[in-house]
């Protein structure tokens, strides 16, 4: 079979570039361990941005990933594809980060008035006072009312256990959370 | 700005420290020493403890010759799936994790419709001894696995997790059928199965620091 002109001049792919890097890196080749990287890198990061609640998570997420390739780089078989092994990573790396932050996420609490928590975490900052105004509507309302709402609303407890709790009745649980949701409606109008 | 300097430094970090390092084998050359030694133990435990009398009639069994296929074939498979998902991207091959768990589902069938048919007749004798039988034939196969996987980086490690339980249960189930004589469903079901279920539970929920890397 011969070979046109045209096909020898062809650009390699992003798939062929990295595995021939990952080749070279394994037999200790810094300069192609270190394109390497820094292609992944790049690579990697505008992957996961997208999927990302915070784009701050995306630079920690990266190095991790690095990281990984360098300890996994034993692991790669050059008679395999590249990316299906560096996507295993991406998505191991990722899936990793966000289940230790939203593992953690319970104990840390913060209020609304810590102005890094509002940068990192309220998409629409001009509203955020608004979140304060239901904070304030909700310190006005009489204290049993208030801590059912918290607790059916806020917190999930189903009406059964809140019910449980505070030694009423399901329905009046629910009667009290939806009269006080509509009075917040209203004081919020 | 910054958050490029920082991955900058982390490659330029990485790249010092890189060493021609030596590519893992074929998974099903990595597996090989795994079950020679792993069959060698069992085989070498099976003669100290001692055979069943009835050994020699029961290979004319026809059920039991099956069980013993079986529990072999799904232990061999799971070993070989979990040298495959001992490196990243074997998520790409989900088959290889097909040909143990259906081995594992035949023989949960195969032990329910014997339970029906003979009923579980589950005597408390050889309960004890089984079970500290069935602990030793495991360990050698169920360490050597994890230190298999370890040797990788894997990327599911649940269900790595559950392959590693399955290879170590499959070959203990066999080495215990050739030591007891008791063929009751359930003394096999509870003696000689439900440790290593109760061992592949702890290890699933334990899989993410078990596998960590």
């Amino acid at each position: 079979m011969t070979t046109s002109p045209s096909n020898t001049n062809t650009k390699p792919t992003d798939e062929q570039r990295w595995h021939e890097y990952a080749v070279k890196a394994q037999s200790g080749n810094k300069r192609a361990y270190n394109a390497l990287l820094k292609e992944i890198a790049s690579f990697a990061r505008s992957y996961i941005l997208s999927s990302l609640a915070n784009p701050e998570w995306a630079d920690d997420i990266t190095q991790e990933i690095l990281i990984s390739v360098h300890k996994s780089l034993h692991t790669y078989s050059a008679d395999r594809a590249f990316r299906p092994w560096l996507m295993s990573i991406i998505h191991f790396r990722r899936t990793d980060y966000l289940r230790k932050y939203y593992g953690a996420r319970g104990n840390k609490q913060t209020t609304l008035d810590n102005a890094d928590f509002q940068r990192a975490n309220v998409t629409n900052p001009e509203h955020a006072g608004e979140y304060k105004d239901i904070e304030a509507a909700l310190a006005d309302l009489p204290e049993n009312q208030r801590k059912v709402f918290e607790m059916i609303k806020i917190q999930g407890y189903t009406a059964k256990e809140v019910a449980g709790e505070m030694g009423m009745s399901v329905s009046a649980v629910k009667v009290s959370a939806h009269r006080t949701a509509k009075k917040l409606k209203e004081a919020l109008e | 700005m910054n958050e490029e300097r920082n991955i900058d430094t982390v490659i330029n970090g990485l790249c010092d420290e890189l060493e021609p390092c030596k590519c893992l084998a074929h998974p099903f050359v990595r597996v090989l020493p795994f079950l020679g030694v792993a069959i060698i133990y069992i085989a070498a435990l099976v003669y100290f403890i001692g055979v069943r009398s009835d050994l020699p009639q029961k290979f004319a069994d026809a059920s039991f010759m099956f069980e013993l296929f079986l529990m072999a074939f799904m232990s061999i498979s799971a070993a070989i799936a979990s040298s495959y998902l001992a490196v990243p991207g074997a998520c790409e091959k989900k088959w290889i994790i097909v040909p143990p768990l259906t081995a594992f589902g035949i023989f949960c069938v195969w032990s329910l419709i014997r339970a029906v048919s003979e009923g579980m007749h589950m005597p408390a004798l050889h309960m004890d001894h089984c079970m500290g039988e069935g602990m030793f034939m495991a360990i050698i196969p169920m360490t050597m696995m994890i230190v298999l996987v370890r040797n990788g980086a894997t990327t599911s490690p649940k269900i790595t997790a559950l392959m590693n339980a399955l290879a170590a249960a499959g070959l203990g189930y066999v080495g215990l059928r050739f030591t007891c004589s008791m063929d009751t469903v359930g003394h096999a079901t509870v003696s000689h199965l439900l440790p290593y279920v109760v061992i592949g539970m702890i290890m699933g929920l334990g899989a993410r620091k078990l596998f960590k890397w």
